[in-house]
This record gives C-alpha cells, sequence and structure tokens, in this order.
C-alpha cells in the first residue's frame, strides 16, 4: 500500500528531485518542441534515460505500481512546508519519460494544487493519450490515479 | 518460395485488406488470428436466418439452428479426428476447457497426494487451473523443466513421472517461444504410469493438422479464435469413455435428463457439459472456419509460414544487439530481445509504425522465470502475412533500434 512520506531525512531527499514546477521548461522544454512522432519520442527516451531511479533509501519506501508491463516503482512524499513530492521510475524508457512529464507538473506544488491538476490534458495535448488507454499495462494511468488520490486526500486533512 | 496463392488468401480477410490500406501490419496472431470472409457471412446469416435457442424447441427455426449447431460439432470432430461427435464438447475457449477438465475429472479423480506434471513452458491457462485443484485436494504439482533453448528437457522425466502422477498436461506448441512440446515423448511416457494426458493445442491448430486418435491424447483442447474462428467458443476434446464417468461441472439448462426438487439426473456428453444456452453463433462460425482450412493446402500453408519466419530472422540477423530466444523448430513465432534496449520501448516504437507485436511475459511467466528473461517482444505470424509484412517489420525495427 502506498504512503506517503513526512520523515524530515527522506523528504529533503525527496525535494531534491531534479524534475520539478522550477526546472519544468529547462528540463522538459524539448519534448514540448519536438516536431513530429519521431523527435518527441527521441525526447520522451532521453528524457526517461535521465529520468533518476530511486536511491536505496527512498527505494525501500516505494511502491510497484499495478497494471505496468515493466516495473514502475512509485514513492510519494510531502515536505513540513507542504509541498507535494513524487519519485517514480521504470526500466522502460519511454515510460520513465512520460513519468518525468508528469513530475514536472506535480513536483514541488502543494497537495491542494496537485489535487486540482488535470494531468491528462497535458498528456493529450502532446498527443500521447494512446498511453492512456486501458489496452496498455503500463500503468501510467495507475501512476496518475495515485498521485492524485494521495494528493487530494492530504488537502483534505490539511 | 513454397507454392502459396498468397494474395488470394488474404483477399479472404477482410481487417488483413483493410490493415494493408491503412498501412499497418499485424503480427500479433499468436494472440488472436483474423477471420476468413466466409466466417463473418456464416456468423450474419446465423443471425439473419437462422436464429433460435438449440435443442429446445420442437418448431422450425430451432431445428435448423439444432442442425447447424450439431453439424458444427462434427466439423470439429472431423478437424481433430476424433472417434466420434459426441467427444466433442463446447465451451468458451481453452481456458474454460482446461479448467472444466480440471473441475470435473480432477475433482472426482484426483486424491491428496496424487501428482500431477506440468511444463515450465505453459501458458498461465494451463497453470493456475491446476494450482486451484492442488489446492483444494492436497495434490502436487511437477514441472518439466525448460533449456535456455526453449525446449523441455526430458532428462528428467523418468524421475518427474511416477505412480503418484495422475495426469499430464502439456501445451503441444509453447505460445512465447513458438517451440512444439514433446507431445508424442511424454504422452507415451505417460501411458506406462496409466496418467492422462491433457494437450492444450492453442497455439498448434492454426498451424497444423492435428490427429487426437494418433496422439492418443485423452484430452486435448483449443481456442476458436486462435484458429481463424470466433472468440467465445472453444473446444475440449476428451475420449468418450472418460467424459461418460465426467460428473458435470456448472449445472443448468440442457445438460439434466430429469430435474425434480430433490435433485437431478445428468444427460449424456457432451450436452452434460454444455449447462445453459451456448454460443451457437461461435460454434457455426467456428465450424466456418475449419471448413475454410480444409480448402486450403494446410502443409503448403505451414512450409509457408516457415519460409516467412526464416526470411524475418535472416533480415533481423544484422540488426544491432538484436537476439532470438528460442532453438530450431519454432512455428510461426519469432520472440527475441534487443540488447540494450527495453522490450516495452521497442513495442512502443513498434506500434508508431504501425506494427502490431506483443511486449512482455506472454501469460508464461514461470517459464520466463525459468530462463532469467522478464519479457519479449514477440512477432507472431500466420499464413495471410506476406514478406512485405516482414520487410516492413525489419524496416521498422531497425529503425526502432537505431535512431532512437
Ligand atoms: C498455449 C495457450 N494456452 C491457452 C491459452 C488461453 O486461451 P484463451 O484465452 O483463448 O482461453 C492461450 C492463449 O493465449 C495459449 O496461447
Amino acid at each position: 500500500m502506498q504512503q506517503v512520506i513526512t520523515f524530515p531525512e527522506l523528504v529533503t531527499i525527496m525535494e531534491q528531485h531534479p524534475i520539478s514546477i522550477a526546472s519544468r521548461d529547462d528540463v522538459l522544454g524539448g519534448v514540448y518542441a519536438a516536431q513530429g512522432w519521431e523527435g518527441r519520442y527521441r525526447e520522451l527516451m532521453r528524457l526517461g534515460r535521465d529520468l533518476p531511479a530511486l536511491p536505496e533509501e527512498l527505494y525501500e519506501y516505494s511502491c510497484p505500481v499495478k497494471g505496468c508491463e515493466s516495473e514502475v516503482r512509485l514513492l510519494l512524499g510531502i515536505t513540513p512546508e507542504g509541498g507535494f513530492w513524487c519519485w517514480a521510475h521504470s526500466e522502460a524508457r519511454i515510460i520513465s519519460g512520460l513519468i518525468a512529464l508528469l513530475l514536472g507538473q506535480v513536483n514541488g506544488l502543494s497537495a491542494a494544487q496537485v489535487c486540482g491538476l488535470h494531468l491528462e490534458a497535458e498528456m493529450e495535448e502532446l498527443g500521447l493519450m494512446r498511453h492512456l488507454s486501458p489496452s496498455r499495462g503500463n500503468g501510467l494511468k495507475a501512476i496518475i490515479n495515485a498521485i492524485q488520490s494521495h494528493a487530494c486526500c492530504l488537502s483534505q486533512q490539511a | 518460395m513454397p507454392i502459396f496463392d498468397i494474395e488470394s488468401v488474404r483477399r479472404d480477410f477482410p481487417l488483413i485488406v483493410n490493415e494493408t490500406l491503412e498501412g499497418r501490419v499485424y503480427l500479433d496472431n499468436a494472440a488472436t488470428s483474423q477471420k476468413p470472409k466466409c466466417v463473418l457471412d456464416t456468423i450474419n446469416h446465423y443471425y439473419a436466418q437462422q436464429n433460435a435457442n438449440v435443442h429446445r424447441a420442437s418448431h422450425h427455426l430451432s431445428t435448423q439452428a439444432t442442425l447447424a449447431y450439431e453439424e458444427a460439432r462434427e466439423t470439429v470432430r472431423h478437424f481433430l479426428n476424433a472417434r466420434s461427435r459426441e467427444e466433442i464438447v463446447w465451451t468458451s475457449g481453452a481456458t474454460a476447457a482446461i479448467n472444466l477438465v480440471a473441475n470435473s475429472y480432477g475433482r472426482r479423480f484426483l486424491q491428496p497426494g496424487d501428482e500431477i506434471l506440468l511444463s515450465e513452458c505453459e501458458h498461465h491457462s494451463n497453470i493456475v487451473p491446476w494450482q486451484l485443484l492442488a489446492e483444494e485436494r492436497g495434490l502436487t504439482l511437477r514441472y518439466i523443466p525448460v533449456l535456455p533453448t526453449g525446449e523441455l528437457d526430458l532428462s528428467e522425466l523418468p524421475t518427474l513421472l511416477n505412480e503418484r502422477t495422475k495426469l499430464v498436461a502439456l501445451a503441444h506448441v509453447s505460445n512465447s517461444l513458438g517451440m512444439p512440446m514433446p507431445v508424442e515423448r511424454v504422452i507415451a511416457a505417460a501411458k506406462r504410469y496409466r496418467a492422462r494426458v491433457l494437450i492444450d493445442g492453442s497455439q498448434a491448430v492454426a498451424h497444423d493438422n492435428v490427429d487426437v486418435q494418433a496422439l492418443d491424447c485423452d484430452f486435448y483442447v483449443f481456442s476458436g479464435h486462435k484458429v481463424f474462428g470466433p472468440s467465445g467458443i472453444g473446444v475440449l476434446y476428451g475420449k468418450y469413455e472418460l467424459l461418460e464417468i465426467m460428473p458435470p461441472w456448472q449445472g443448468g439448462g440442457e445438460m439434466i435428463e430429469q430435474v425434480s426438487k430433490r435433485g437431478a439426473t445428468f444427460t449424456l456428453p457432451p450436452l452434460r457439459f454444455e449447462a445453459g444456452t451456448p454460443h451457437i453463433a461461435g460454434a457455426i462460425g467456428l465450424a466456418s472456419a475449419l471448413r475454410y482450412l480444409s480448402t486450403l493446402d494446410r502443409q503448403a500453408a505451414a512450409e509457408y509460414e516457415r519460409y516467412l519466419l526464416n526470411g524475418m530472422e535472416r533480415l533481423c540477423a544484422d540488426i544491432p544487439g538484436f537476439q532470438l530466444v528460442g532453438g530450431q523448430g519454432r512455428t510461426s513465432i519469432m520472440s527475441f530481445l534487443v540488447k540494450g534496449m527495453h522490450p516495452q520501448d521497442i513495442g512502443t516504437l513498434m506500434d508508431m509504425q504501425g506494427i502490431a507485436v506483443r511486449v512482455g511475459h506472454h501469460c508464461a511467466m514461470p517459464m520466463m522465470e525459468a530462463l532469467g528473461l522478464s519479457g519479449t517482444i514477440r512477432a507472431s505470424l500466420a499464413f495471410y502475412n506476406n514478406l512485405d509484412d516482414v520487410e516492413r517489420f525489419v524496416d521498422a525495427l531497425r529503425k526502432a533500434v537505431t535512431e532512437f
């Protein structure tokens, strides 16, 4: 069962994720600018290659995401200031690239802000909806659901 | 190139014609096959002109529907060369057929301490029903190990088979690698211990003729959708003397002789195992597919598939990092990996180029574990594929590997 990490030692690591709201334009700009599916998928593969895997101390608390053809590990955390942070990674690069796109939309926002996002809209804009279809066992949808249900739950508690 | 009129065969499959027009290539035939036009016409005709419930009423339509339905059973009998049509039980598919044997034969005749022998190459459908049964009845499951070539290691057979072995369940052809399994040898060995043998023919029937009398297996199962017929229909062949002593599994209409508030007596096989209104259109559609196959030279079709497969393997050989999984003698399946790339990425990049292949463990996790793999990419052919499909697949794979 997914839990949301609040231990200060761990959330300080989580806050270091290279992909966040603050860095998104730098890191993700290439995907948005890419032309044609080839360009876009090359950028996704590159993003996926660069997406950091969960370091050991985080991996220990992470969960496998169900419904993934490739294993995806997921960990959510919240800082004392209320910053929402997500770490996720897959061995498959395109999935990791798509994860990077998600992280660029949520990391560093408050739980309430994440709860209000429409994460699928961005995928749609980039022509990546096929990755959310129910026939794909890749679990991207499961990741979005996990992020948003926890964010919404946390924002109600706050 | 073998003599096989591929272009005329291809025209018989509307979906393949359409996919070609749309610029896509279908190479996921091991998951499900496409249907020739005659099957679509048969189903349409059934609902337009024949539809009625079977084995129930004596009016005109019901008589027509029942005749067509029982004729379809005869077509399957002929296809498998079973002794009588009473040995052909309609099910919803291979999975349902295996579950039927496990729940009827297995529950009645297997005792705590008995053993079931499977292989490590089985589809989950030929593992999980036996695991459920084993748990309920206190049975032991044993597995014939797989070698890195995808062949079974029969050297351990003498210890795996023993007096406690009551049932052997084995694929005719493995679905993840396309390796033919040594069914003749295993059946012969099982006979020595009077163990019953079930053969899962799901991946065999689309590629070769089957003769259950020559095989001398006790049960043979397959799904209609993998042999160019509709989905939701499948077949359990069982030797009549076994079906006769097996209790019903599911209760309902059509499988009874007489019902009172105190109990019921059951009708003879095969109807004993066909509770409820069956998939009539499916049965008739499947028979249409099998009749279609009988108009083809199946040997030529099989040779043609081998020719395509060999061409595919040869053309892939110089793609950087390309690694075939499995050894010689594979039928129409190429399972492979590309060094340094995740199978799922290849699958996505193939899909983006309009090529349908399958990625993952192919519902054979124990086999993947035994081979130390987490999954493969699988391209699977049918006789309606052509060289153009193969070349487009190879070009797309080369692009996925070298340009991303
Ligand atoms: C070898 C084998 N057995 C059983 C099955 C299960 O068939 P179905 O899902 O049609 O019941 C399959 C299908 O993938 C298969 O390939």
